[in-house]
């Protein structure tokens, strides 16, 4: 579905942002593309869509090169940014001149997730606020039925309900032939809803599993002392406790701890990679 | 079905009336604007000396001049879009091809704003000839026959698609303060090629060349014909100008191929830009 190969990019001479950096991401699951600030996240969101120009190596989504921004690719892909434009327009016309160009495009799905999101479909763009009008965004984005779904921190700027109501409505609209990756900080927020991470870090990909191959290999849990937990790999201190990551040796069933997790793999980078290698 | 990835008519209509449902306040708002600039500069033009014998003539240069100035500007206002993040990635995800969005663009900024301003200007003058009328009791004399059976008249409409095409490859290439920047940078390449032309007339005519700024590019130079002998009163002098041959062959290139060419160089410029 997405294939990255040998990309390599910067913004500036000699300061490479990526440098022969692999990624394959397949149909039918949900990605959180996790990293720290200037990690290349949204670069590399960008390099997916076609809005940035591979320097070096190759980007296809579906097939196509992403640079060459065809209508067929278009029809295809559907990215909600992280700061996003809609048109001063009623809602109705913004369905009316935008959903032609997605031949997929599912208006009573569109109907169901404003409904589940709460926004009235009788308004203007220009009288919503920042979070409906993202909430409208993600309700088209996922009408369009697009084969590919990009998300630059989704969660930004949604209140706590729709945080909730975002999982719930990407749960619902994610199928087997659908590929969404979303970008975000805020690592809680995608809990129980992602199924593979991937983690970039220091102009590559460092860290790329699913949520299933996670839990098999660590356990994720909260102790009053570290010493209790065993063979710790990471922990992490705070007024409950401490949590803690540990290798998972008895097939011991725990739930992930993402931000964690995250940590984890940055700091701890080479035992984590030991252990899924 | 695999889709047309480079031009599809009806995705170019669907595209187009999306632009116009984008725009079309703007749009509105604009040809209004006009209207009433032009009526105010035709109203200082006609009655600020208070003389009753007015021809439609004296409009030629405020139509020039508006033509030429508002053309400019507004089509330095195209692909503003591009100037903000969240709205170049909105124009540029947008599922239509790039030639589509690009003749989108030239056909409002040239069958577009040539109605536009034909039609505004039209107002001002109607409006200009009812308060003639109105404040001196006679029309305003429609004299416009003598100059436009002309066929020289269609070389103004020639340079206006080159000063078009001009504004609309600055406006993909700088989308802040666009018409001032592609003015600069026009004179700079303007400067360049005449610094170019002297330094050639130079080198092929030397201590001929009648003065070092007596020449104009792609026409002619003027040189001095017989140095040895002395006519103060009629200096032997000439402007020689290029071949016709050369002549024809250039104007052949500034009718019908620098706009193209430089709308050309505006869409493989569109069709690379990043964000």
């Amino acid at each position: 579905m997405i294939s990255i190969q040998n990309l390599s990019f910067s913004y500036r001479k000699n300061k490479p942002l990526f440098e022969h950096l692999n990624l394959q991401l397949e149909a039918g699951h949900i990605y959180g593309l996790l990293g720290k600030n200037g990690a290349g996240k949204s670069s590399l969101l960008k390099h997916m869509a076609g809005l940035l120009f591979p320097q070096g190596g190759s980007c296809k989504v579906q097939g196509f090169d992403t640079f060459r921004r065809q209508p067929a690719f278009l029809q295809n892909i559907f990215m909600v940014p992280e700061e996003f434009y809609l048109p001063p327009v009623h809602i109705k016309n913004y369905l009316s001149t935008y959903a032609p160009f997605y031949p997929n495009f599912d208006r009573k799905a569109f109907g169901s997730y404003m409904e589940e999101f709460h926004i009235p479909q009788d308004q203007r763009l220009t009288e919503m606020s920042y979070g409906q009008k993202k909430k409208v965004l993600i309700s088209f984005a996922l009408a369009t039925n697009t084969k590919t779904l990009i998300m630059d921190e989704p969660t930004n700027g949604l209140d706590i309900p729709s945080k909730s109501q975002f999982r719930k409505v990407i749960a619902a609209a994610v199928s087997d032939e659908k590929c969404i990756v979303i970008s975000t900080h805020q690592v809680r927020d995608l809990d129980n809803l992602i199924d593979s991470i991937v983690i970039i870090d220091n102009h590559r990909i460092i860290f790329r599993q699913n949520v299933e191959a996670v839990t098999e290999k660590l356990c994720f849990k909260t102790v009053s002392s570290i010493d209790d937990a065993g063979n710790v790999i990471f922990s992490d201190s705070s007024l409950r406790g401490h949590t803690v990551i540990t290798e998972n040796g008895g097939l011991e069933h725990s739930r992930i701890d993402m931000e964690l997790l995250f940590n984890a793999v940055l700091e701890k980078s080479e035992r984590i990679t030991q252990i899924f290698n | 079905m695999q889709a047309n990835n480079i031009l599809s008519a009806g995705r170019l209509g669907a595209y187009f009336r999306k632009h116009l449902l984008d725009n079309y306040r703007f749009y509105g708002m604009a040809l209004i604007v006009l209207t009433g600039l032009l009526l105010l500069i035709m109203g200082f033009y006609f009655f600020n000396d208070g003389n009753p014998q007015r021809k439609y003539s004296d409009l030629i240069p405020i139509y020039l001049v508006g033509m030429f100035l508002a053309g400019g500007i507004f089509t330095s206002m195209s692909f503003s879009e591009l100037g903000t993040n969240p709205r170049g990635i909105d124009y540029l995800l947008f599922p239509a091809s790039h030639l589509e969005k690009f003749l989108s663009t030239l056909l409002v900024t040239v069958v577009g704003f040539l109605v536009m301003y034909h039609v505004a200007f039209y107002f001002a003058a109607t409006m200009s000839e009812s308060i003639a009328f109105a404040r001196f009791g006679n029309h305003i004399n429609n004299d416009l026959q003598r100059y436009t059976t002309d066929n020289k008249w269609w070389y103004s409409y020639y340079f206006w698609f080159i000063v078009q095409a001009l504004f609309l490859l600055g406006a993909i290439y700088t989308h802040k303060y666009s018409f001032i920047k592609t003015v600069f940078f026009f004179l700079l390449f303007a400067g360049a090629i005449y610094l170019l032309h002297t330094v050639t007339a130079y080198t092929f005519f030397g201590s001929k060349l009648h003065k070092w700024n007596e020449h104009i590019p792609f026409v002619g130079v003027r040189v001095m014909i017989d140095q040895s002998v002395s006519h103060a009163a009629y200096p032997m002098d000439d402007f020689l100008v290029v071949p016709k041959k050369y002549a024809d062959f250039l104007l052949f290139i500034g009718k019908y191929l620098v706009a193209p060419c430089l709308w050309t160089m505006a869409y493989f410029r569109l069709r690379d830009k990043e964000i």
